[in-house]
């Protein structure tokens, strides 16, 4: 377990390097989100309103939630970087812990989802968000980073099995729009088509979204927190071994 | 060669195949510890199936390896603490500086931040790449990616290294510089497994040899040892007066096709069988000679001729 710690630091801070030296990913990371949050604000804050809904307070989860999963993007990529360079061969002959390589990845992708987080907060503060307390604030933050690390597990294995890091980027993308798409990130659950309506009320997207508000007071915390919750945990051991697994097979 | 500890790598007809291709069919051979072992072969020949099952990244579909006694699939980490791989392409991280990447698999290998970077210092030095050792690996020439991926697989001694193709792709200079490595390496007394294409590098750099074709071994030996498979040693003749060399080729007609060179002013029988030389001399009675020379037949010669057999011996 120490080595796994260790080697999952290790390889986190190299990611970490990594990105501070392609100033694009850090352009993007910050850039993005917030061209995102700003865009749907302006187009979509007077439609929401005349239905009675505060924008300002609902937007910065989803926009949160839509960082996350493209930062995790960025994982499928780097994996399937590392397995083509021969790299991951090098480390499979290492003794260290099969899960390291993907825990570090995603550790290493919490300083990413940081640097999105960030921008999206202070901006939603400016145009009026306000969290219920200062455990408001901190949950936020620990449920986004949480949801980050979750994204970028599950996106790295992408990288595992694609044939090139611009394979996995394409595959990555095709579960993200879905899965923002289909939640209540820009739409509550009753204006989806009644066959979909379980869907979008349970999936993962959604628990996190709606937990997200909850600690901007829209929402119950007690009753989104245990959903949300399973969901990270069930899907980040999930990841995590399959992580594991497709490391130690991987070609 | 004295016998010491035994081999500390045993393999045991393994065989392996991916899909309809029959990488490794049936291969079997063992490395005595402190020997440099040449896996010599073609493109194609099986080495680097044959060595990513040794470094525990592949799991063959018959047969076993032994490294130190620990069987490669069922003790894989054990073995993976005693052994390095240095594979066929260079597995560097390009965006971080050469010191950095050894520091980073230094600290893999479980040294602390210290004496990782002190070791990474060590090894910059010993492989000449002190002043690149700040610049990123995306930007090192192909010999120096390769001395960078070689010392990144010595951040922690362990006793058994594997070197695949290592000069491949590189210019002469920068062979010449691996070779030196690897000599060096020899000298430090680990145990080396080092593929090959090039009957010379395998000549030059190793103990003995394991010629590999279509996933067979299929010779054995040190170099000297290969070089007489090719059975019977090629006779050369020179006369002092060149007008004599078709003289002397009819006089060695008798032995084998006798082959004149007029630029050197030799006649050579190419394979003139052993204890040859003797009649050949008396068949060149009142011919003055300036050399008479029985020599093995190259490396290549020999190369050529184990490897055409489509299935080996
Ligand atoms: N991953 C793979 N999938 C399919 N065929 C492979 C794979 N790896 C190697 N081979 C095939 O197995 C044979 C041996 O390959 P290899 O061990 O790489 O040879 P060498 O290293 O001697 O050039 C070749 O015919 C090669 O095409
Ligand atoms: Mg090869």
């Amino acid at each position: 377990m120490r080595t796994l710690a260790a080697d999952t630091l290790i390889l986190g801070a190299r990611s970490v390097v990594r990105s501070r030296r392609n100033p694009a990913t850090v352009v993007s990371a910050f850039i993005f989100p917030l061209l995102f949050f700003a865009l749907f604000f302006i187009v979509m804050r007077r439609v929401m309103a005349a239905q009675g809904f505060d924008y300002a307070q609902l937007l910065p989860p989803t926009i949160v939630a839509q960082a996350m999963l493209f930062a995790g993007m960025s994982s499928a990529y780097y994996v399937a970087a590392d397995r083509l360079s021969g790299l991951t061969a090098r480390l499979r002959s290492m003794p260290m812990h099969r899960a390291a390589p993907i825990l570090g990845r995603a550790v290493g992708d919490l300083v990413r989802s940081f640097i999105s987080l960030v921008p999206i907060s202070v901006v939603g503060v400016i145009v009026g968000m306000r969290f219920d307390n200062a455990l408001g604030v901190v949950g936020f933050a620990l449920v986004a980073l949480a949801f980050g690390l979750v994204a970028s597990l599950g996106m790295g294995l992408i990288g595992y099995v694609a044939s090139s890091p611009d394979d996995a980027v394409s595959i990555a993308s095709m579960p993200y729009l879905p899965l923002l798409m289909l939640s209540t990130g820009f739409a509550p659950v009753k204006n989806f088509p009644g066959w979909l309506q379980p869907f979008v009320e349970w999936q993962p997207v959604t628990a996190v979204i709606d937990l997200l508000r909850a600690f901007t007071g829209e929402g119950d915390v007690g009753s989104t927190l245990p959903v949300a919750a399973a969901w990270l945990s069930g899907f980040g051991l999930l990841f995590a071994a399959l992580g594991a697994r497709a490391f130690k097979k991987a070609s | 060669m004295a016998e010491v500890s035994g081999p500390i790598v045993q393999i045991e007809e393994v065989a392996h195949s991916f899909g309809s291709t029959v990488a490794l069919n049936g291969v079997s051979f063992e490395v005595e510890a402190g020997e440099v072992l040449g896996l010599l072969g073609p493109n194609g020949a099986g080495k680097t199936t044959m060595i990513n099952v040794l470094s525990t990244l592949l799991v063959p579909d018959r047969g076993r390896a032994l490294v130190a006694g620990h069987d490669v699939v069922a003790q894989a980490s054990s073995v993976r603490e005693l052994i390095a791989l240095t594979g066929q392409f260079a597995a560097l991280d390009d965006v971080l500086t050469g010191r950095e990447n050894l520091i980073l698999f230094g600290r893999l290998r479980s040294l602390s931040k210290r004496h990782a970077t002190r070791r990474a210092e060590e090894l910059l030095e010993r492989f000449s790449l002190v002043d690149a050792a700040d610049k990123r690996v995306g930007s090192y020439s192909g010999g120096m990616r390769r001395r960078l991926d070689i010392a990144a697989s010595l951040v922690v001694a362990t006793p058994v290294l594997f070197l695949d193709e290592p000069t491949t792709g590189l210019d002469p200079r920068s062979r010449a510089e691996l070779w030196q490595v690897v000599r060096a390496l020899r000298d430090d007394g680990l145990t080396i497994i080092l593929t090959t294409q090039y009957l010379e590098e395998a000549d030059q750099l190793s103990e003995r040899i394991v010629v590999l074709n279509h996933g067979r071994v299929v010779a054995e030996g040190s170099p000297d040892e290969l070089k007489q498979l090719a059975g019977g040693q090629a006779c050369v003749v020179m006369p002092v007066d060149l007008g004599q060399l078709e003289e002397c080729a009819s006089a060695l007609a008798p032995f084998g096709t006798p082959v004149v060179d007029r630029d050197i002013g030799s006649v050579t029988v190419p394979d003139a069988g052993p204890g040859a030389l003797s009649s050949i001399i008396a068949h060149l009675e009142g011919i003055d000679l300036t050399d008479i020379s029985l020599r093995r037949p190259t490396l290549e010669e020999v190369f050529l001729q184990i490897t055409d057999l489509p299935d080996g011996p």
